[in-house]
């Protein structure tokens, strides 16, 4: 019962199309599975029901964090309620990238006396700030300049949504492990280093150095994982 | 209308901005003030620490020394060097670095004035570079002024 049926059903005639449109349909779905609506029409008669099923619900998912997914499956056609999603959860990612990322330069200031505020910002972290600046848009131009899919403007709008939302999730998840790693530090702290003392070396000092650098290498991955897919699979 | 502007301005006018004066004997540096990249001008930033710290001193008032002398030893152990050193670290390492030399050049090898006894001829020695930043970082009290220096840096002898 669990898709081992030696029963292989036809599936070319699902959508009860006469024999003659068999071949219009068949050149169709040879590289690149167009649908439209919801009948997922495939040529292919070692697919099982389970592996269909399965591919039609990949199909027609609703992708939030996954720009991957959306390239796979470019020539489905994203619904406008998913469209909308997408440019809601867009917004709300730009705002918290611009957040996490570019905010620091006007906030992260510490005063001198007779000279004002001074940036604490390090060397390491505006040459990374650059590079990713530099890096999104230069990927932003080049996905939002050519044309993939048929139904392209859905699609653009859903990768870039998924992109920054993807990025903004992962850079969430690395705040976390360097909390979490911060946490196990102050556990093995000898007992005569008082708390204040303690919490006061983990943001400043060669190890909060070290770690820095280390989380702007994993932050570029993140990004460069991110955003590899804008740009990619253009037609001409 | 007046009133809510009349508020607004006096709220405005309260609020307190660090920068009091620029000292005099620091004008040279005020450029480098402005600039905000470490990487070219990092000679120029510690040179303003050492402007700045020597005028505060001179003016007998207190500066953060403590943090300023964590910061220079930081940098001595690092091992990212220059790429890990933001614009208010090298300021404070100029500031540390700046108030020993200082203390050094005013009091040391100069004759201690206890009492008008020609008997006793002591001077100052003072410390100087790793180990005046090493004392200054054992210190409990971070901030310290003129008198303070004098008193941890420098001893009487022969």
């Amino acid at each position: 019962m669990n898709g081992e049926s030696s029963y292989q059903p036809d599936f070319i005639m699902v959508d009860n199309k006469t024999e003659g449109s068999k071949e219009s349909t068949n050149n169709e779905v040879d590289d690149k599975s167009s649908v439209s609506g919801d009948k997922c029409v495939t040529h292919d008669n070692n697919l099982s029901q389970n592996d269909l099923n399965f591919l039609c619900h990949q199909r027609n998912r609703f992708r939030l964090f996954d720009p991957k997914g959306v390239y796979t499956f470019r020539n489905v056609e994203i619904s406008y309620l998913q469209t909308f999603f997408h440019i809601f959860s867009l917004l709300i990612s730009l705002l918290l990238f611009i957040g996490f990322y570019y905010l620091p330069f006007i906030f992260i200031n510490e005063p001198i006396s007779s000279l004002g505020n001074i940036s604490t910002l390090t060397v390491l972290d505006k040459l990374f700030l650059a590079f990713i600046a530099v890096y999104i848009i230069f990927k932003l131009k080049q996905g939002l300049t050519c044309k993939v899919a048929e139904f392209d403007y859905r699609y653009k709008i859903a990768l870039c949504a998924n992109s920054f939302n993807l990025t903004v999730l992962n850079s969430i998840k690395l705040s976390i492990f360097f909390m979490a790693l911060d946490l196990m530090i102050l556990t093995i702290e000898p007992p005569q280093v008082l708390t204040e003392v303690a919490l006061e070396n983990l943001q400043n000092g060669v190890r909060y150095d070290i770690f820095s650098a280390i989380a702007w290498i994993f932050t570029v991955l993140i990004v460069v994982n991110a955003f590899k897919y804008l740009g990619k699979g253009a037609v001409k | 209308m007046k009133y809510i502007v009349g508020a607004i301005l006096l709220v405005l006018v309260q609020t307190s901005n660090a920068k009091t004066t620029f000292p005099k004997d620091c004008s040279h540096l005020e450029n480098v003030a402005k600039s905000d990249f470490v990487l070219f001008s990092k000679k120029e930033f510690i040179q303003l620490g050492e402007c700045l710290a020597v005028s505060l001193i001179k003016k007998h008032s207190a500066v953060n020394l403590v943090e300023s002398c964590n910061e220079v030893d930081e940098d001595r152990r690092n091992p990212l060097g220059i790429l890990s050193l933001s614009k208010y670290e090298a300021i404070l390492i100029g500031q540390c670095v700046g108030a020993i030399n200082y203390i050094y050049q005013r009091y040391d090898n100069e004759p201690v004035y206890n009492r008008p006894n020609s008997n006793s001829q002591k001077v100052y020695h003072c410390a100087k570079s790793k180990k005046a930043i090493d004392i200054i970082r054992l210190n409990k009290q971070p901030m310290l002024d003129k008198t303070d220096l004098k008193k941890l840096l420098c001893s009487e002898g022969y």
